[in-house]
């Protein structure tokens, strides 16, 4: 395993009207490649402003992203426009959210595939494009691809061009893909075969995968590791099983409660959600930015910028009083 | 998109459209422009076997004849075969009307591409300066550039172009903005294209439909914008047939032969009526394709 992504307080400010927006701040994270990184958190935490700063797209005119993203031995976030659109696809893949408004209308879908294999000079011809398009689009699943090639995106389902869309994720031989909330648009059966095809492609071709979602469901069933985020900051990352068992940040713990259980004790059936909103970037509340809707903060919890700190081997966290929800967690096993 | 988008139609009513079309239908009134267009662009290709007589062939005495079954259109004061005049100007209107609206039609889309694709001072810039140029009457810009640069093939080519691509950026800025926002050219940023590749690829092909609506329009007002200048004088120099000219110099013997000016007249609003009919049905099928 080598590592792939190297992040380190990667921090994006945007510039509004109100003045500067901290949309991603002291993003903080390492991926290997054939491993599989979660990055949950609810709507406008900033997952998807972290993908983007991590390839120097974000959408907004004269945004600035400081600090170090290493892949490799680049510093992403000091490259040039040209040199990361040589790495951009070549490299690292990423997947925009809404697959069928990803592919472009006017173009058949072979073409789509085709065309980054064609940029970034992957292949020499147009037919040897062709006969790579076909395999990938066989390796993905799209059933009849010799034919299926010279359809246009309106004539695939919503799970087809999500298809589509991995494949030409894949067509450059990236070594690490993100996928900004895959399954999002489409519907539940859909979800688990496109997210199972997703794993087996990664676990097979060795990739680096950085999965976003909001959906803790998908990321048990597919992450080696999670990454929780919360107003713009990473909160807490942690192998899966160690982040489910024990979470070491409530706002995990508020994100676990949330998810309906069928292997606990009838009591426990009611939901428990997190009271209270996300707040607002523009007006972020002093210390911690969940201490208003935690359950355990204390007068500490109000004060200066809380650190994402190592609480155990291998895991972070931005609580200061993650030592305690460890020991009331153990408390509650043993009980 | 399935809402038509607004767009502005021509600064000029269609010539007759609506009348025509409501006596002949919508599909046939296209197929009448082009059959009317097809015939005359025909004519003036085949213009050598059609007449015996050269466009520029002086018979000072056989000037100021009326229509005969020798001379369809009469003769002029020179004894020119008006007829022979008419055909080979039409080769030249309708070729000067032609790139007089692709010109401005690649160099509006173009600008108005970048400004929106880009944005910031590109679009600052380039939309000041479309302002600027917006701000100039049509006629009054083109007479204005023509002035300076002196009458001439290129100088009608320079004049109308810069008199009339303003449009053109606007439609397409318009259109770009709302087409850069979209998930399929985030998806080609994340794949590593360049940006004149997303431009050229994947922006234009998805925004063109309403510009080439908009010249089918335009190419009407283009026409008499070309003949217009040459009435002035600021066309091509005599002798070289255009309609423009010939209306020009008949008009001083318009009581006593009135065919000098208006037959070559009544050539320019048959080409008019036709090309606003093929322009419009053309329009119309494409807003509907969308």
């Amino acid at each position: 395993m080598t590592l792939l992504l190297d992040i380190r307080g990667l921090t994006t400010v945007i510039p509004t009207r109100k003045g500067p927006l901290t949309v991603v701040d002291d993003l903080t994270f390492t991926l290997e490649s054939g491993q599989c990184l979660g990055l949950v958190g609810e709507s406008g935490s900033g997952k998807s402003m972290a993908c983007r700063s991590l390839l120097g797209l974000v959408p907004v005119a004269d945004s600035t992203t400081s600090g170090q993203a290493l892949y490799k031995s680049n510093d992403l976030a000091k490259l040039s426009e040209t040199a990361l659109t040589k790495i951009r696809g070549r490299e690292i893949a990423m997947m925009v959210q809404d697959a069928v408004s990803a592919l472009n209308p006017v173009w058949r879908i072979g073409d789509q595939i085709t065309e980054a294999m064609l940029a970034h000079g992957i292949t020499r011809t147009r037919g040897e494009a062709r006969s790579r398009a076909v395999a990938l689009m066989r390796q993905v699943g799209i059933p009849d691809p010799e034919n299926r090639l010279d359809d246009y995106p309106h004539q695939f389902s919503g799970g087809m061009c999500q298809r589509v869309v991995i494949a030409a994720a894949l067509a450059c031989n990236p070594q690490l893909i993100i996928a900004d909330e895959p399954t999002t648009a489409l519907d539940v059966t859909v979800q688990d075969q496109i997210l199972k095809l997703l794993i087996a492609l990664q676990r097979d071709l060795g990739l680096g995968l950085l999965l976003v979602t909001h959906d803790m469901g998908v990321v048990a069933q597919s992450c080696q590791r999670v990454a929780v985020m919360y107003a713009g900051q990473i909160v807490e990352i942690a192998d899966t099983p160690d982040l489910f068992t024990a979470p070491h940040h409530p706002y995990t713990q508020g994100l676990l409660d949330c998810i309906p259980r069928l292997d606990t004790a009838e009591d426990s059936l009611r939901l428990t959600p997190i009271n209270g909103m996300p707040p607002d970037l523009a007006d972020l509340p002093r210390g911690c930015r969940f201490h208003p809707r935690c359950p355990i903060a204390t007068e500490a919890c109000r004060e200066g910028p809380i650190p994402l700190r190592e609480t155990a081997p291998g895991r972070l966290s931005r609580c200061l009083r993650a030592e305690d929800m460890a020991a009331r967690t153990l408390a509650r096993v043993s009980a | 998109m399935t809402e038509t988008p607004i767009i502005p139609t021509g600064r000029l009513p269609l010539l007759g459209s609506s009348v025509v079309r409501r006596l002949i239908g919508q599909r046939g009134a296209m197929v009448a422009g082009a059959a009317i267009l097809i015939v005359i662009i025909g004519a003036s290709f085949l213009a050598p076997w059609i007449t015996p007589y050269d466009p520029l062939d002086q018979n000072l005495r056989g000037g100021l004849k009326p229509p005969s079954w020798e001379h369809l259109f009469g003769t002029d004061n020179f004894g020119r075969d008006i007829f022979t005049r008419v055909l080979y100007a039409a080769k030249i209107d309708l070729s000067i009307s032609f790139l007089c609206v692709l010109f401005p039609w690649v160099l509006g889309t173009i600008l108005g591409a970048l400004a929106g694709y880009f944005g910031g001072f590109a679009d600052t810039l380039i939309m000041r300066t479309v302002d600027t140029f917006t701000a100039f009457p049509f006629l009054i810009m083109a007479i204005g550039v023509i002035a300076v640069l002196g009458p001439g093939m290129t100088s009608i080519y320079i004049a109308l172009t810069l008199a009339g691509w303003s449009m053109y950026a606007r439609i397409v800025r318009a259109e770009v903005l709302v087409v850069k926002r979209a998930e399929y050219i985030l998806a080609a940023r994340a794949l590593g294209f360049s940006h004149a590749r997303i431009i050229a690829r994947h922006v234009l092909p998805n925004i063109i439909t309403p510009t080439i609506i908009f010249a089918m329009t335009d190419i009407v007002l283009v026409i008499l914008s070309t003949t217009t200048l040459a009435f002035l004088g600021l066309g091509l120099p005599p002798p070289t047939p255009t309609w423009g000219t010939m209306i020009s110099e008949g008009k001083s013997f318009i009581f006593t032969a009135w065919w000098i000016v208006t037959l070559p007249g009544l050539a320019i609003v048959l080409v008019g009526i036709s090309l606003s009919l093929l322009g419009d049905g053309i329009a119309d099928w494409l807003r509907n394709r969308e």
